[in-house]
């Protein structure tokens, strides 16, 4: 399936937003470990995973044509 | 404007909003809730006014570097409205002193530039049923929520797990246009006017993002996590013993605490960096070189091992140590944490066998 991925803040050094080939397990979880796989430089990045427009918990289920958000917390004021 | 008259107006006037923080984020925030006519304003901030900050703090002016910045915002916001109460907190919050300042305010504004102060202040918000704005940016992008709001979600249901210590560099090192935490201050400042004012607000449970580079604004919901609890301290006691550096993986080996120092058998050359006629007059071996010197370039003397650097309270300490450091690039310079009064204060603690 296809899955629209887009980062933010300092994971855009490592993965720009991209479309992604994906095959695996369809839950927020698997492809979060995917994603920590294919690009080991976000490794050290802690971020949440957005589905759509809403934060998703580790077990949502992904369809194909989702967007999936990486969104780390900023800490500069 | 529809929704806004003489009632909201007052509602303003009789609430009381704590800044922490009065940085790129806390400046635009104080400027217009005072320029508004909020009744009460604390401000919260141990830094001093830096010649590098006034790009993105257009409060100060060159005149005002090496002071303290709660003190200079506070004059200035006089200027400003003189009718607006401000109450300035010259130090930084921390899990000791955060529970007895927050209480005292209707809602907090995160303005600050650190991930252990914005833990602690969800912490200290949620034990004390306190709305909160979080607000913060990295190089061209921001965020902003409004958290623990009538129950909504807070920071740990967005953010439970603090990152690594480096992982997201902060303004200093990664250096950030002035309008970038500008602009976010002014949707923070919305934000608690329309929170003040009794508007709809739906900013609660919700993640905005600006990217600046695009003009795209983003928003994402989020609820309220079950989890998230078991994170807090019980109570304000157990949230004043918790390590919050600690907790986000911040061992800070260029500070020492008052009560640590008293206790710890370490050997360091003490400098006095305050001027000549302050008290109190210290009670052990040490070495006097005002900041002012330091600033001028007048005296050099010589230094070894580890120095211990304080002032009163902890103010001008900063801005010693990274003069300093350009001077002695081979000593270790570490701060002594609230200044010799805390100290003072530490040294009596442990005379009288109080904690």
């Amino acid at each position: 399936m296809k899955i629209q991925i887009r980062t933010f803040g300092p994971l855009t050094d490592h993965l720009t937003d991209t479309e992604l080939e994906y095959s695996g397990e369809p839950t927020i979880a698997a492809l979060r470990r995917f994603l920590l796989e294919q690009y080991p430089a976000i490794k050290p990045v802690y971020f949440r995973m957005a589905l759509g427009s809403r934060m998703a918990d580790d077990g949502e289920e992904i369809m194909d044509g989702d967007e999936v958000s990486l969104m780390p917390p900023f800490s500069g004021g | 404007m529809p929704g806004w008259g003489e009632a909201a107006q007052a509602r303003l006037k009789s609430s009381s909003v704590l800044v922490v923080g009065a940085g790129g984020l806390g400046v635009p925030v104080l400027q217009y809730l005072a320029a508004a006519g909020v009744g009460h304003i604390g401000i919260a901030d141990g830094d001093v006014v830096e010649l590098s900050n006034i790009h993105r703090q257009p409060l100060y002016d060159p005149d005002d570097t090496g002071r303290n910045k709660a003190t200079v915002a506070a004059e200035k916001l006089f200027l400003l409205n003189g009718e607006v109460q401000t109450t300035v907190y010259s130090y930084h919050l921390t899990a000791t002193n955060a529970g007895d300042i927050i209480r005292h305010y209707d809602l907090i504004i995160d303005a600050s530039d650190n991930f252990p102060t914005r833990y602690l202040l969800n912490d200290a918000c949620v034990l004390l049923d306190k709305p909160w704005i979080y607000g913060a940016v990295f190089a061209m992008e921001g965020q902003l929520a409004v958290l623990n709001f009538h129950n909504g979600p807070t920071y740990r249901c967005l953010f439970p797990t603090p990152p690594e210590p480096g992982a997201v560099p902060d303004c200093e090192t990664s250096g950030i246009l002035g309008t970038i935490p500008g602009t976010i201050g002014m949707l923070m400042a919305t934000e608690a006017l329309k929170i003040l004012a009794g508007l709809p607000v739906v900013m609660q449970g919700t993640l905005l993002h600006w990217q600046a580079t695009e003009q795209r604004f983003d928003k994402w919901t989020f609820r309220r996590d079950a989890e998230y609890k078991k994170h807090v301290p019980a109570t304000l006691d157990a949230l004043r013993q918790t390590d919050y550096p600690a907790f986000c993986g911040i061992r800070d080996e260029t500070s020492v605490s008052a009560d640590d120092l008293v206790v710890q058998d370490r050997t360091y050359l003490f400098l006095d960096v305050r001027n000549t006629d302050e008290l109190p007059e210290p009670w052990f071996d040490h070495l006097r070189w005002s900041l002012d010197e330091i600033r001028s370039g007048i005296n050099q003397p010589e230094l070894q091992g580890d120095v211990l650097v304080y002032c009163q309270t902890g103010s001008r300490t900063p801005e010693a140590i990274r003069l300093l450091k350009q001077r002695y690039p081979d000593i270790h310079f570490v701060s002594l944490q609230g200044g010799i009064k805390a100290w003072q204060l530490a040294e009596m603690n442990k005379r009288y066998g109080r904690t």
